[in-house]
Order: C-alpha cells, then sequence, then structure tokens
C-alpha cells in the first residue's frame, strides 16, 4: 500500500515524478487504494486551489495541476470502483460561441472535478441554444460560461436571452468568466456571479451546488 | 496643422506625456484597435487579412476617421496569408460571425529541446517549419515555397505603406510594426514555439532545458538589439524608441517570473536607461502583481498600457512610470456618447498632464467593443480638450 499523505503531498506540491510514481506502485500492487489514492490526489487539488489563493502558485501551475490530475486518473481509473471525496452535484461548463479558448474551462473542470462536481464540459465555441438543450437533458441547474475574447460577452449575454426565452432563467444559476469579465460586463451579460480566476469561480459554484 | 507639423506635434505631446518633465500640451491618445478596424471601414475581416491593398486602405481609413495620436497595430499584426502556400495552422476567420480566432498551438515538443539547444538554424528547419507550415515537406514545390517569399515581399511593401501614408497623409507616427522592438526569451518560448500549455508544462516538468533555451534565446536576439539600443537613434517616423511586448506574464507565478522572465527583462528596462531612451510596454491582462519590480525604475523612459488593473491605483502606485488606457470597452460597446465623453473627461482631469496617454483597457477586436459614434465622440473630445 502506498503512502497516501506523501500522495497528497505531492499533488498539492505538483511533484509530477512521485504522483506517478506512487500511483504506478499502487497499480502494479494491484490497484487496491485506488478510491483512496483519488481523494489524497483531491486533497492535494485543495491545496493548489489554497496556494493560487495564497499568491503562491498562478495560471501556469493551475494549468500544470489540471494535466497532472488528469493524468493521475488516466492511471488509476481501471482501479476506481467509487466515487471518492462525495458527489457535490453536476454543473455545466463551456467555452461560449465564437470563443476556441479551452485552457481557463479546463482549469475550472479539472479543480471543479478534484472537489467532487460532475462536470458536463459541453466544449468550446458552444452555441446559446446548445447550452439551453444540454441544461435541460441534464437536468443541470448551475452553468459556466467561460471565454477570452471580448466577444465572448455577447455570445455570454445571448446565452442568458436564450435561457429566458426558455423560461428556465429563474431555475438556473449562471456564472461567466475569464479574461474580459467584469463586474458592469456581468450586469450588462445578466449573469448571477462572475469570476476572473478559477479558484473564486470553483467556489461559487460548489457554493450553489450545496 | 499640415500633416508634417502635426506628425510633430504628436511626436512631441507623447514624447512629454512618457518624460514626465513637462505638461504636454494636451493628453495624447492611443489606438488600441485590432481587427475592428477592418470591420469599421466595410470590409470582411477575410477580404482585408487577404489583400494588401484593402488592409491598408482600413487603416488608413480609420486614422482619417478618428484621428489618434498612435496606432498601437498599425494595421498588419496577422500576416496570415503569407505562409498560407505552405500551410498555416494558427489562425481561424469566420467572417459571419466577423470572429478571426488564433489557437494556443505548440509547434515543438519537450523532446525537442535537445535540438534546439545543440543546433538552433536545423532545429528551425527540421522541427519548428514543419510543425507551423503543415504542407512543409516533400511534396511541396519550389513554386509553392517560392511564393511564400512573394507574399512576404508584399507584406513589407504593404507595412511600409501604411507607416509612409500614416505619416505624410494621416500626420501620425509609427505604432508597434514600425518602432524598434524585441522581446525576452521566454515570451517567444510562450508565444512562437510552445503556447501557452506547453509553458505551463515545461516550466514544470524540464525547468533546466526550458531555461537553458530562454537564455539561448536572449544571447542571440535580445542582449544584440540591446547593444544596438546603445548607439542608434529614434526612427524619425516613431514617437517612442523602443516597444516592449509582456505578454507571457499572464501566467507566471512570482517564483516563476523571477526564475524566467525578470532576469531579462530588467536587462531590457536597464538597457533603456542607460541609453536614455523612452518606451511603451504594450502589457496585457493583469500586471498588478509585478509592480514592485518596477517601482526603482527612474521617471521619464517608461509607460505601460494598463489592461485589467484599476489605471488610477497604477499611478498611485507607479508615479515614476506613464500609463497607457484608462477607457473601458464595456463603455465604448456599450455606454452612450455622453458617458463616454464624461468619463475620458474624468480620466484626462484626474490623470493628464504628464504620464498620462488615453488608450482602451483591451485590444479592441470585434464589432461590439466599440460603437463607432462613441469612439468618435472620444477622440473629437480628447482632441480639443486642454
Amino acid at each position: 500500500m502506498i503512502d497516501f499523505e506523501r500522495l497528497k503531498t505531492a499533488m498539492g506540491e505538483l511533484d509530477n515524478d512521485t504522483v506517478v510514481a506512487l500511483l504506478e506502485k499502487l497499480m502494479a500492487e494491484g490497484g487496491e487504494g485506488a478510491d483512496q489514492a483519488l481523494a489524497a490526489c483531491q486533497e492535494g487539488m485543495n491545496t493548489v486551489g489554497d496556494l493560487f489563493e495564497s499568491g503562491e502558485y498562478f495560471v501556469a501551475d493551475l494549468i500544470f495541476a489540471g494535466e497532472l490530475m488528469t493524468q493521475a486518473m488516466d492511471i488509476i481509473k481501471p482501479a476506481i470502483v467509487a466515487s471518492a471525496g462525495g458527489n457535490v452535484g453536476k454543473m455545466l461548463l463551456c467555452t461560449v460561441q465564437g470563443d476556441m479558448h479551452d485552457i481557463g474551462k479546463n482549469i475550472v473542470k479539472a479543480m471543479l472535478e478534484a472537489g467532487g462536481v460532475e462536470v458536463v464540459d459541453l466544449g468550446i465555441d458552444v452555441a446559446p441554444e446548445a447550452i439551453v438543450k444540454a441544461a435541460k437533458e441534464q437536468g443541470v441547474k448551475v452553468i459556466g460560461l467561460s471565454g477570452v475574447l471580448t466577444l465572448a460577452i455577447d455570445s455570454m449575454k445571448a446565452t442568458v436571452e436564450a435561457f429566458k426565452k426558455a423560461g428556465l432563467r429563474d431555475d438556473v444559476k449562471i456564472l461567466i468568466g475569464g479574461a474580459p469579465v467584469t463586474g458592469e460586463y456581468c450586469s450588462y451579460v445578466g449573469a448571477d456571479a462572475w469570476s476572473l480566476n478559477a479558484a473564486k469561480g470553483v467556489e461559487i459554484c460548489r457554493s450553489w451546488l450545496n | 496643422m499640415n500633416n508634417e507639423e502635426l506628425l510633430a506635434y504628436r511626436q512631441q505631446i507623447i514624447e512629454d506625456a512618457i518624460r514626465m518633465k513637462k505638461k504636454p500640451d494636451r493628453t495624447p491618445h492611443f489606438a488600441n484597435y485590432w481587427t475592428w478596424k477592418i470591420l469599421d471601414s466595410g470590409y470582411k475581416l477575410s477580404e482585408a487579412l487577404y489583400d494588401w491593398d484593402k488592409l491598408e486602405d482600413s487603416t488608413i481609413k480609420f486614422q482619417k476617421k478618428y484621428g489618434f495620436d498612435m496606432l498601437v497595430d498599425d494595421g498588419v499584426r496577422d500576416p496570415m496569408q503569407v505562409i498560407e502556400p505552405i500551410g498555416q495552422s494558427s489562425y481561424e476567420v469566420d467572417d459571419e460571425k466577423e470572429i478571426m480566432n488564433i489557437r494556443d498551438v505548440s509547434f515543438m515538443s519537450p523532446d525537442d529541446y535537445d535540438l534546439f539547444l545543440k543546433d538552433y538554424p536545423r532545429f528551425l528547419w527540421e522541427v519548428v517549419l514543419p510543425n507551423k507550415a503543415n504542407r512543409f515537406n516533400s511534396d511541396l514545390t519550389l513554386e509553392q515555397f517560392g511564393e511564400v517569399f512573394n507574399r512576404f515581399n508584399g507584406y513589407a511593401k504593404c507595412t511600409q505603406n501604411i507607416v509612409s501614408r500614416l505619416n505624410t497623409e494621416c500626420g501620425t507616427p509609427a505604432g508597434m510594426l514600425s518602432t524598434q522592438s524585441t522581446i525576452p526569451g521566454y515570451e517567444q518560448l510562450f508565444n512562437f514555439y510552445r503556447g501557452i500549455k506547453g509553458t505551463a508544462s515545461d516550466m514544470r516538468r524540464i525547468p533546466d532545458k526550458f531555461k537553458a533555451a530562454c537564455d539561448l534565446l536572449d544571447e542571440m536576439q535580445l542582449y544584440p538589439a540591446l547593444e544596438q539600443l546603445k548607439t542608434s537613434t529614434r526612427r524619425a517616423n516613431a514617437s517612442v524608441d523602443f516597444i516592449g511586448l509582456m505578454l507571457g506574464h499572464t501566467i507566471l507565478s512570482i517564483k516563476q517570473w523571477e526564475a524566467f522572465y525578470w532576469p531579462s527583462f530588467k536587462r531590457m528596462l536597464d538597457a533603456v536607461v542607460a541609453a536614455d531612451k523612452t518606451c511603451y510596454i504594450f502589457s496585457e491582462g493583469s500586471t498588478k502583481r509585478f509592480w514592485s519590480y518596477f517601482k526603482d525604475l527612474p521617471k521619464g523612459h517608461f509607460a505601460f498600457h494598463v489592461e485589467q488593473d484599476d489605471i488610477f491605483e497604477f499611478k498611485k502606485e507607479l508615479p515614476n512610470c506613464c500609463a497607457v488606457g484608462g477607457m473601458h470597452a464595456s463603455l465604448l460597446g456599450g455606454g452612450t456618447k455622453e458617458q463616454c465623453v464624461s468619463y475620458a473627461k474624468h480620466l484626462i482631469d484626474e490623470l493628464g498632464g504628464e504620464g498620462f496617454i488615453l488608450s482602451q483597457d483591451k485590444m479592441i477586436s470585434y464589432r461590439n467593443d466599440t460603437n463607432p459614434e462613441n469612439l468618435k465622440a472620444v477622440c473629437d473630445f480628447v482632441r480639443e480638450y486642454r
């Protein structure tokens, strides 16, 4: 059995070699304790979030953390029997129509999943109608809209309008995030909240889901 | 004023704003306008981006209509058509949605650093070109390859024409593409080789190789350019001596900034001061986390573009530097003429005088980023307001 505390610390420190070595050892030994390993990785990701909040880590670290978490999941996935850390709930996430950027969205996704949120990722350049349709089909109440270009603001507004038109606006909470987003734009879009950084965005989504 | 006098006047007010020794006659106004210029002049994006004459026309039309004191983008930032004959894989243009996207692409893998460090020209030829230009392979004909050079000539001529016409027809100094400029090795790796994801990964997985590549690029390109700065004179049509870019800082932690960015960036800033030059730093996103590094810069050399940060706070924290920005895209796009002019007045009243250049807080690229009537009203106001 591997040292889960060491795994948690290594994930928090973004120590790629140690994380991979520990998880490969666990799998080589039959995969027993994979759920605990996943929980340790998720706790390590919480540390990453805390270090981001304190200013020690920044965006490049979050990008790498997402990559490392994905790598970790790929290694232990075959041995996972139950979701560790509990399922907080399900939400929908995408980059809005006209915008092809996915880095910010992927960081948020990795951090949400590490926090026990099931994320339905619709990808990039997603039309308002497709978002509304997916929200209906998946029964989600929390929507995260990401964008980097200033034109994303209009797509976000169009998405909010599409929810209104479908009679669903009061049933969902909508968060907008990304480089161009400001408080003024949030009012213009008609979203419920906005965030410039992933950690705050995750915190808002988790509070809504809870 | 004739155009020659207007050019000299604009150069002088920009010089005064950055040098901070005397109040400029009025607040200078920089255009942070990019593909919006094409749309505003009535062209589709692809029409102008694939036709040098139309690209030139859209830039000149824009400047004749609004009358800025300098165009940060002279109009030819995205010469995607140059390498089209051998394939390009970064740009996507959608005329229907009026969108141009530039994908985050890596043109090398982590394994390629060894060749990068050992034989840089061979690395460019064998790794970067085939990855960047997806038709650069054994099927490529000499004619196709030659077409790249024909188009590059067209690009160079277009740049020359724009700068010349901005000077002679509009009395406007040169912007980013025609002022002496260079960037640190980190910025090159971030922007031209590894992209955002690759850079983030390399700094963690192979920091020594990544740093060695930054250093090699600095030795080959940044430091020789800084040496030249000692003896060079400002280009006759320019308003600053040097333009620097600060783009890739947006993903760095302080520790990474100190390891990969600051040493060579500081050397660049020091070279500007030593040569007693003026420098406009086109800085994207937020720079606030790094302001403490700029506190000791001597007054009168640097103008920083302020995008996401509060420009009033910037001026308070860095009174030694000129601030460029202040005008919110959200206001230009969604406000009224009166609101826009009133906010421009507020900015000039509070920050005007030496050490402030009005500009937009985003790279204005899409139609709804700005209502043309709002922009015209602000430009007219700024030119008249003393």
